[in-house]
């Protein structure tokens, strides 16, 4: 090969690791290129990353080709997460629009404040709550601690009254069990594989979130490479993307049908929750929670020029407007 | 009782003329900054942990959060240990393999002591200098935390980065004086400041 | 590219380097050759993505109380019930140690505070009434070992962290293993003294009145882990949390005890701040190493050599278990963690086993490794405290319980339910 591309990537367990970027790294992207370019992947948490070093260290060059989630990197520019607010879209279909309908925001921010390249965006299952005790809607939520992470979750619960908790990953499981907590928010096949139906006997699979990742090339490296190379590259992440999507889209499908037991269940692990129906009164109650508090503390964080960007184009997309502070 | 740790076998009092040598003054300097920069340390993961006790204290009986707990506190942990640094230095706190070396003549183990402190030194000093990028980086893009108090980052790293550098200077100030004591023959005077722990000082840290 | 690595490993830590420096130039060192990336630029992100991991304060907490404990003047009075209950069998004191060990490892997050502690009140114990002061002394650095399999231990919050594991799982899993071990070494003990004359000691009898009027001693212990271990599970805490309900409550003993004064927890402070500066500098250089050693292809081909050797999964566990039983014996358990656990857990999770039972099974082997010679910190924290006679008798005195040791590694691999009982418990 004339040149080989180090890449980071997805968490190990994760389909778009699996399925996604570890058969287009190792098979696909050397065949477009008839065995010029080569890749070696690494998911970063083999690296000992947890997700949010990994933009500024495609940023400084840490890292040449990597994957991370916008939400990890909100700290650096709160507009990472303009497109995947918690509960701004409610399916898999909405989310790639309105996330499309961003690009052009994302690829000039991470062009111009961080010098990383965007190659391609796609998503995961979404984020669901989880709870030990029965739930029907979200009036049964309220009151409730659930664990959360990152302030827009923290602003959603609150926003439905109920008591946000920090707490690892690691500790759900126990902690739902003995009560520290009462419900749990992660992604619908992410808490699966991690057996949360064990202690969690109800999913409420209102969408909280897709996070969404974007793949992206530090620029110095890109400049590096020829522009031969750069069209191929940048043609073959075309090509990923949608099989990428795909896979979040089976993942989302499974997501559901191997909580509840119905249905084709091969990424996770067939369960017997109850999975509780969204009503439309919680559907309102949902537009509502955007409308007067994730949007104005997003606004909030974002500043002006962020408000006038959004509006144009996630603001299009979905019909929400933001107003400036 | 509390000299007993901060001076424990650094400076021999069987040599009472050291009190002139510039580099000795700079020595208790260096000591007594260290200790009391990693007594403040100590001080502030003692109120991480009375933080951590509010925040139980508010969920289980108050039924809330205080949504400031885990944030505060891993700040504390990252400042208080980083500041404890300089004195875990001053205390050959590092964990040594001596198996090997133990059994090469003096001079040679000495030439190992300097070269230890210097690498421990020069580590750090290429983490000092990353650890202020990253809180410069922050400052740059007004980087917050995703939390409810939204911490601008460069305040804690700053202060972190700035420990780090403490330790860099410590780790320099410590070679000058083994290197003095050097010059003026005194290798028990070298080997008590930078020498491997026996096992009877990691014993002693402990009681 | 493997060997070179391993070679200058080596090389930097057999010249005495501290262990972190000699991981962290490993790390600049495999840049420079291997990399055509900055990797260096990482370091900033990842030292404070490491120095604010939550669950790591749980580390000074632990330590900060086990200091306190030291000083609060809880263990003599401990000491005295485990003898009046124990030391009726041949052997005498020596169970005691065991005994005391087992519950003083309920209250301690580390090897050494319990070494320490049980080391403190037992030594003046040898002389007085005639034992084999090797054995005796092996019982002491043996039983010390196990603060860190029994819960609360912050070697296993620093596995969970590493491998991604539940730690009250984990705790759950260390409890059962722990009691069956402060079992095996009371049952070796006897044998040793039924076997080999002029062990056993003096014998001393107290009435069961007498024996009963020492159990209001135990109650510190027993609130400190009611508070520290049991309120994870009673929903009170996470275990990052709960060091701090242990810490108030070890302050408090303390206070009571009239022995909380300032002379006293600034030593306590700063010998816990000492102990916590040495981890985390530790930590910062073993991520920066793994990131490195990640991003330049040697952790696929570690991986790749692992597969290529088509072990079966109880070769593979053989061969990691006389690996970590040989590394114990020079490394320091602390680097050994940090620096090997991010490589081998993956392979031993791929070939099938569970992460509790890996994570249970690794903290057996930290045990021995601190009491193997010729490096074993639990050793030296003995011969320490006895400032008399030649380490090689503790060493030999604590060579029985290595193979104690080895024996419950074999026990717990027939039969993993030893250690999955508790978790399992826990999700049914
Ligand atoms: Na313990
Ligand atoms: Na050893």
């Amino acid at each position: 090969a004339d040149v080989t591309l180090r890449v980071v990537g997805q968490p190990v367990q994760n389909i778009l690791y699996t399925q996604g970027e570890t058969p287009f790294f190792a098979e696909t992207l050397p065949a477009l290129s008839d065995g010029r370019i080569a890749a070696e992947l690494i998911s970063a948490e083999q690296l000992g990353l947890s997700g949010g070093e990994v933009t500024r260290m495609l940023s400084n060059g840490a890292i040449e080709f990597g994957s991370g989630g916008l939400n990890q990197a909100v700290g650096d520019a709160p507009r990472f997460e303009g497109c995947d607010l918690p509960g701004l879209t409610g399916t898999l279909e909405e989310a790639r629009a309105v996330c499309d309908a961003y690009r052009p925001v994302l690829e000039k921010t991470l062009e111009e404040d961080f010098g990383i390249k965007l190659l391609a965006l796609a998503a995961n299952p979404p984020q669901a709550i989880w709870c030990s005790d029965p739930v029907s809607g979200l009036d049964d939520i309220r009151g409730r601690k659930i664990r959360i992470f990152g302030q827009a979750l923290t602003d959603f619960v609150n926003g439905i009254g109920a008591t946000a908790v920090a707490i690892p990953y690691a500790d759900v499981v126990p902690a739902l069990q003995n009560g520290v907590i009462d419900c749990a928010i992660t992604g619908t096949l992410t808490g699966n594989t991690s057996k949360w139906f064990e202690v969690a006997g109800y999913l409420y699979p209102m969408s909280l979130g897709w996070a969404v990742q974007y793949w992206g090339v530090n620029l110095d490296r890109w400049n590096a490479l020829s522009e031969d190379q750069q069209e191929l590259i940048e043609a073959a992440y075309a090509d990923l993307e949608p099989v990428l999507w795909d896979l979040a889209a089976r993942a989302t499908a499974e997501g559901i049908a191997c909580n509840s037991g119905e249905g084709p269940c091969e990424l996770g692990i067939e369960a017997d929750m109850t999975v509780v129906e969204i009503s439309e009164a919680d559907a309102e109650t949902r537009t509502a929670v955007i409308r007067d508090s994730i949007l104005p503390a997003f606004a909030g964080r974002c500043g002006a020029d962020c408000v006038a960007d959004w509006n144009d184009t996630v603001g299009k997309a979905t019909g929400f407007e933001l107003a400036a502070e | 009782m509390m000299d007993r740790i901060a001076k424990s076998d650094l400076a021999p009092p069987e040599r009472p003329d050291t009190e002139d040598v510039p580099t000795e003054r700079l020595l208790s300097l260096t000591q007594g900054l260290s200790r009391t920069l990693a007594l403040a340390g100590g001080f502030l993961i003692l109120g991480a942990g009375a933080l951590v006790a509010v925040e139980i204290f508010a969920r289980k009986v108050l039924g809330g959060s205080t949504g400031i707990a885990d944030e505060l506190t891993a700040y504390a942990l990252a400042i208080g240990s980083t500041m404890a640094f300089p004195y875990c230095l001053v205390e050959r706190g590092h964990i040594r393999v001596d198996s090997v070396v133990r059994f090469l003549p003096r001079p040679l183990r000495t030439a190992l002591d300097l070269l230890a402190l210097a690498s421990i030194t020069g580590f750090f000093a290429v983490v000092a200098f990353h650890a202020a990028e990253t809180a410069l980086v922050s400052f740059e893009r007004g980087a917050r935390a995703v939390t409810l108090l939204q911490t601008p980052l460069f305040i804690p790293q700053g202060i972190w980065a700035l420990a780090y550098v403490i330790f860099v200077l410590t780790g320099i100030a410590i070679f000058l004086v083994a290197v003095s004591r050097l010059i003026r023959r005194d290798p028990k005077g070298v080997k008590s400041l930078i020498g491997p722990r026996s096992g009877k000082d990691e014993a002693e840290a402990h009681l | 590219m493997i060997q070179v690595t391993i070679i200058l490993l080596l090389v930097l830590v057999g010249l005495s380097l501290p262990v972190a420096a000699a991981m962290g130039l490993l790390g600049l060192a495999l840049t420079e050759s291997y990399s055509f990336l900055p990797l260096a630029s990482a370091m900033g992100d990842m030292a404070w993505s490491t120095s604010t991991k939550f669950i790591l304060l749980a580390i000074p907490l632990y330590i900060l109380m086990g200091e306190i404990l030291l000083r609060a003047g809880v263990a003599d009075r401990m000491y005295g019930a485990m003898e009046a209950w124990m030391s009726w069998l041949p052997g005498g004191l020596m169970h005691s140690n065991f005994a005391f060990s087992g519950i003083f490892a309920a209250t301690s997050g580390t090897s050494v505070a319990t070494a320490a502690t049980v080391g403190t009140v037992a030594i003046p114990q040898i002389e007085k009434q005639g034992y084999n002061r090797s054995l005796f002394l092996g019982t002491l650095a043996a039983g010390g070992t196990l603060g860190i399999l029994i819960p609360p231990s912050t070697n296993m919050i620093l596995y969970g962290l590493l491998t991604e594991t539940s730690i009250p799982r984990l705790y759950l899993a260390g409890f059962l293993p722990g009691l069956l071990l402060v079992a095996l070494f009371i049952g070796a003990t006897l044998m040793i003294c039924w076997l080999v004359p002029g062990t056993r000691g003096t014998r001393t009898r107290h009435g069961w009145s007498e024996r009963f009027r020492t159990l209001p001693s135990l109650i510190a212990p027993l609130v400190i882990f009611l508070l520290v271990v049991g309120s994870i599970y009673a929903g009170i805490a996470t275990p990052a949390e709960s060091g701090a309900l242990g810490l108030i409550a070890a302050l408090g003993m303390a206070w009571k005890n009239r022995r909380l004064n300032w002379p006293m927890l600034c030593e306590a402070l700063l010998a816990t701040m000492r102990t916590t500066a040495m981890s985390m500098a530790l930590l910062v250089a073993a991520y920066f190493l793994n990131f490195v050693i990640g991003s330049i292809g040697l952790t696929a081909r570690i991986n790749q050599l692992i597969v290529d050797l088509d072990l079966t999964p109880y070769a593979l566990l053989l061969v990691v278990v006389v690996f970590y039983f040989v590394l114990g014996m020079f490394m320091d358990t602390l680097t050994m963690m940090v620096a090997t656990i991010p490589i081998i857990a993956p392979s031993i999770f791929a070939a099938g086993f569970d992460p509790v039972w890996f994570g249970v099974l690794m903290m057996i082997l930290i045990e021995m490794a601190m009491i193997t010679p010729p490096v074993g910190l639990n050793l030296f924290v003995i011969q320490g405290i006895r400032e008399e006679g030649e380490i090689s008798e503790v060493m030999i005195g604590a060579l029985p319980y290595v193979f104690t040791m080895l024996a419950f590694i074999i026990l717990i691999t027939i039969f993993p339910q030893i250690v999955l009982f508790g978790p399992d418990l826990l999700s049914n």
